[in-house]
């Protein structure tokens, strides 16, 4: 199967404003700030190789278990890498000899958040010592203000961290810019802030970055990035695919078909829940067509079926939308959209959710829609031919 | 057009010209950077919205070079747009150029000269119409070493930067002894002039790519030739016009020739080059795609037209929710343009293109994609790796930069263009019998290390009886008598069916060079 790998950038592919984050000297607190495509991610991983050329210790620390997997296999397994709360909870233990304090679990989820209160507490018997590792974070408004104080009270000083406020899919528990920046002392007043803004989009082709604009929220501390305008028709525009049941075996061969067009390249699917997540992802096994290359691997994950998957090589990876925040696919499929719920309560984190899954994919975006069905997030897709072409 | 000024008010008019020692040039280590990457040393328009204030923004389209030493407003100025600038000086080697250049003379006027003949230290200031080759870079000045560590380690975040074919000095010297001019300067204008360089940078790629592709077949060998000569004449290209056209579009930056394929392949190559330096954002694809949907009716055909409406639906389609594969594509398009037009919107980078295998697609194809590819990307877009191809940078470097001269009718010209750069294969084949002794110790060397199984020894022998000894410790052959020669070498065909299928590490790459140069 082909390979993907970080590829250095060419000088021409870094713009000024990255240029300005990538200067930034490898010591000291820094924020950069920016949309999807902006380029955050290339630059965190820049800093991360740069610093172990310069043996220095360092962590890249990122949201979630996929993402920390993506952002190691880029750059060959070399990346020293963990989720933010793993290597916190580690990082805890180690100095206090007791496990991290957690809240009880709410409603029926096993889930338990970790207990703040406790651990600033318990952590302020510690007395701060000057502590050399760099922790570059990667989607940094994922993690929640006290993380950030905790280690600034440790004595943490080297810090650059990368995040975007309209990324965030779990209310109440993220960091808001001006957070960050007050947590690590950085100046962020207007028309004087030492926090980086990347404003134009790199990664989204335009069509892409474009249809992502449409479900733009409005926080303005995270701008979206600059869009020119464009003169001629795209070629990519993304598309929603109106298929009827009886058609779908016929869909399914058609999306092998396109990732056998590119076999190098990675295609998400992005579905609504564990149910159409699975029909996809066994659709697409049982599947037999003719194609060019061999058939490209099927990849799937969740929370409770924790598959090894493969982001250096090219295939298709069938997962929830919750998990797909902070990934990067050539191409992203979202499926079944008549089973996201939209409504005018939930409107802007249906909105959110879409941007999110919109800006993960570099090259193309198609909606598949199942076609005599009630669609609920009509009501937020342009109708705009030109940014949505419908089919 | 020309006007004094008091930029020059702090030096004596009465100054005694010195003698030229070296011409210099200041800039920042990224600009420097952009135009390693680029190949040639170039005004602001070539660096794609990258470009940081220094000296060369003061007159468009000419590289301001000082005689001896720069001033130290020059150097602050710089490195004033960022703190994270760096300052360089950049010591020339200009005895190839000859052509029309302005100076600046003391007293602060502007004079149409000719270089070298009329040129003399007695100017402030020398003006050149860009670009200049960047292998006229004789050597790199830093501030400190501090500074020559950083930009080392800043190059190594990119894939095209490379320092190493520079002579780096950190001496102090050159920071030191600086003018006392002010920049910059005031009241001194100059009309500019346009530099061409979309063609040459497209074209530098097609260079490099073609060469890196040519190891071994007929035609991509002949379209690697056209590319670095693109003047030398090639009947064995007549039945590949869309290729032998690259010559007329590297000499006039368009294909007149009459011929409606040539035209209409060679416009899509000018609007993909010309796309990276349009000041509207646009998209290589979708500008090839939208030229093929809207061929102007004046200068094409309604049979040509009408296949460039159909090939354009089908790239769409093809973009959308596929329903075939690309054996089924090609099958449906044999014609070189098409395919080559599906790669190019299937495949992004270089790397992909040279992956890229399938078995119905032909050598023309392939060529034609590749000239594709390298429009959209230019010579900055081939990576390190690309570039490493021994003598490529230096010939390419050269080449574009005389043809942006030639294209923008400044009327410089560069002596000595370096010779085409020559494969491993080339270099060890021989059109007319054995190879030589220095080839075959070169190919033995080759095929020694990548461990090829096509070396073979003959052992000449006088006339007697021999016999073959089978011992615990091996077999001995035992003759009668000397030997007359034992000669080592490679089995020709075989060693080519190696060499044609096989990537060559640099080094060795570089090792069998340093062996056929020290046989000659």
């Amino acid at each position: 199967m082909a390979k993907r790998r970080f590829r250095l950038p060419g000088i021409q592919d870094l713009s000024k404003e990255q240029e300005d984050a990538r200067a930034l000297p490898m010591e000291g607190q820094h924020l950069i700030v920016g949309g999807p495509g902006t380029g955050k991610s290339i630059l965190a991983l820049l800093r991360a190789r740069r610093l172990a050329q310069e043996d220095t210790q360092y962590v890249f620390l990122v949201y979630n278990h996929l993402l920390n997997e993506s952002s190691r296999q880029l750059l060959d397994g070399k990346l020293v890498s963990n989720t933010w709360n793993k290597w916190f909870m580690d990082f805890y233990e180690d100095i206090i000899k007791e496990s991290i304090p957690k809240l009880p679990p709410k409603g029926r989820s096993k889930w338990q958040e970790i207990d703040w209160q406790t651990v600033l507490e318990k952590l302020s018997a510690i007395d701060p010592e000057q502590r050399k590792l760099t922790l570059i974070v990667d989607e940094g408004q994922d993690m929640p203000p006290e993380f950030y104080q905790s280690l600034v009270n440790l004595g943490f000083e080297n810090f650059f961290v990368m995040a975007d406020q309209n990324q965030n899919l779990k209310d109440g528990l993220n960091s808001t810019r001006q957070d960050i920046a007050n947590s690590l002392a950085i100046k962020d007043e207007r028309n004087d802030s030492e926090v980086i803004e990347l404003k134009y989009n790199y990664r989204n082709k335009y069509s892409v970055a474009r249809l992502a604009r449409e479900f733009y929220t409005g926080d303005p501390a995270s701008p979206p990035p600059d869009l020119p305008s464009m003169s001629i028709k795209s070629v990519k525009v993304p598309l929603c695919y109106g298929y009827a049941d009886q058609d779908f075996k016929g869909l399914i061969r058609r999306i092998l078909k396109t990732a056998d067009l590119n076999p190098s390249k990675l295609f998400g699917i992005l579905t609504y829940n564990n149910e159409d997540r699975k029909k996809y992802c066994n659709a697409l096994i049982e599947c037999n067509v003719k194609l060019d290359n061999p058939k490209p691997v099927i990849n799937t994950f969740s929370s409770s079926e924790r598959n090894a998957i493969s982001f250096d090589q090219g295939g298709i990876l069938v997962i929830n939308a919750q998990a797909c925040k902070g990934l990067e696919f050539d191409t992203i499929f979202i499926a079944d959209i008549n089973h996201f719920i939209c409504n005018d309560r939930n409107r802007d984190n249906t909105k959110r959710l879409f941007y999110v899954m919109v800006a993960r994919a570099i090259d193309r975006v198609i909606l598949l829609k199942q076609r005599g069905m009630h669609c609920p997030v009509d009501s937020i897709l342009p109708v705009d031919e030109s940014i949505l072409e419908r089919k | 057009m020309s006007e004094k000024s008091d930029l020059f008010a702090q030096d004596s008019p009465s100054v005694k010209p010195s003698p030229v020692k070296s011409w210099q040039m200041v800039t920042n280590q990224s600009n420097l950077f952009y135009m390693i990457a680029a190949g040639m040393i170039m005004p602001p328009d070539g660096f794609g919205g990258k470009y940081y204030l220094d000296t060369v923004s003061a007159f468009p389209g000419y590289l301001p070079i000082f005689p001896n030493n720069v001033s130290e407003s020059a150097i602050n100025f710089s490195i004033s747009e960022k703190s994270h600038l760096l300052p360089c000086i950049l010591n020339l080697e200009l005895s190839e150029l000859s052509g029309p250049v302005k100076i600046i003379t003391q007293e602060g006027d502007v004079k149409d000269l000719t270089f070298p003949e009329d040129v003399d230290g007695s100017c402030q200031l020398m003006l050149v119409p860009a670009p200049l080759p960047m292998n006229f870079v004789n050597s790199i000045v830093y501030r400190s070493r501090e500074d020559k560590i950083r930009c080392e380690k800043d190059a190594a975040d990119f894939n095209n930067v490379d320092l190493s074919s520079f002579s780096i000095k950190t001496t102090a010297g050159a920071f030191n002894k600086l003018k006392s001019q002010n920049w910059p300067l005031k009241d001194i204008t100059v009309d500019p002039v346009r530099t061409v360089l979309d063609v040459p940078m497209a074209a530098g790629a097609m260079m490099g790519l073609l060469l890196n592709m040519n190891n071994c077949d007929d035609l991509s060998i002949l379209a690697g030739r056209l590319a670095f000569d693109p003047d030398i004449s090639l009947p064995e290209l007549a039945s590949h016009p869309v290729i032998a056209a690259m010559g007329v579009w590297f000499q006039k930056g368009v294909v007149d020739t009459g011929d409606v394929s040539q035209k209409l392949f060679w416009d899509i190559v000018g609007k993909v080059a010309a796309s990276k330096y349009s000041i509207e954002q646009t998209n290589a694809i979708d500008v090839a795609v939208d030229y093929l949907e809207t061929m102007p009716s004046d200068q094409f055909d309604d049979k040509t037209r009408s296949y460039g409406e159909r090939l354009a639906a089908d790239l769409r389609a093809i973009l959308g929710l596929a329903d075939n594969t690309i054996s089924e594509i090609f099958e449906r398009h044999p014609k070189p343009v098409s395919r080559a037009m599906t790669l190019f919107v299937l495949r992004e980078k270089i790397e992909d293109l040279l992956e890229f295998s399938n078995p119905q697609l032909t050598e023309a194809d392939y060529i034609l994609a590749a000239i594709l590819f390298a429009a959209r990307e230019g010579w900055i877009g081939l990576s390190k790796d690309l570039r490493e191809f021994p003598g490529l940078g230096l010939a390419v470097s050269h080449r574009i930069a005389q043809m942006s001269h030639r294209l923008s009718g400044t009327q410089i010209y560069f002596s000595n263009p370096p010779s085409k750069p020559e494969t491993l294969f080339r270099l060890l084949s021989s059109d007319s019998g054995p190879l030589s002794k220095s080839q075959n110790d070169a190919a033995l060397y080759v095929a020694r290390k990548m461990k090829w199984d096509c070396i073979e020894t003959r052992i000449k022998l006088g006339k007697g009886d021999y016999q073959l000894e089978v011992t615990s410790s091996g077999i001995q052959l035992k003759l009668d008598g000397d030997i007359n020669a034992v000669v080592t070498g490679v089995m020709q065909g075989k060693f080519k069916d190696y060499l044609c299928n096989s990537v060559i590490p640099a080094k060795l790459d570089r090792k069998v060079r340093e062996i056929l140069k020290v046989a000659k």
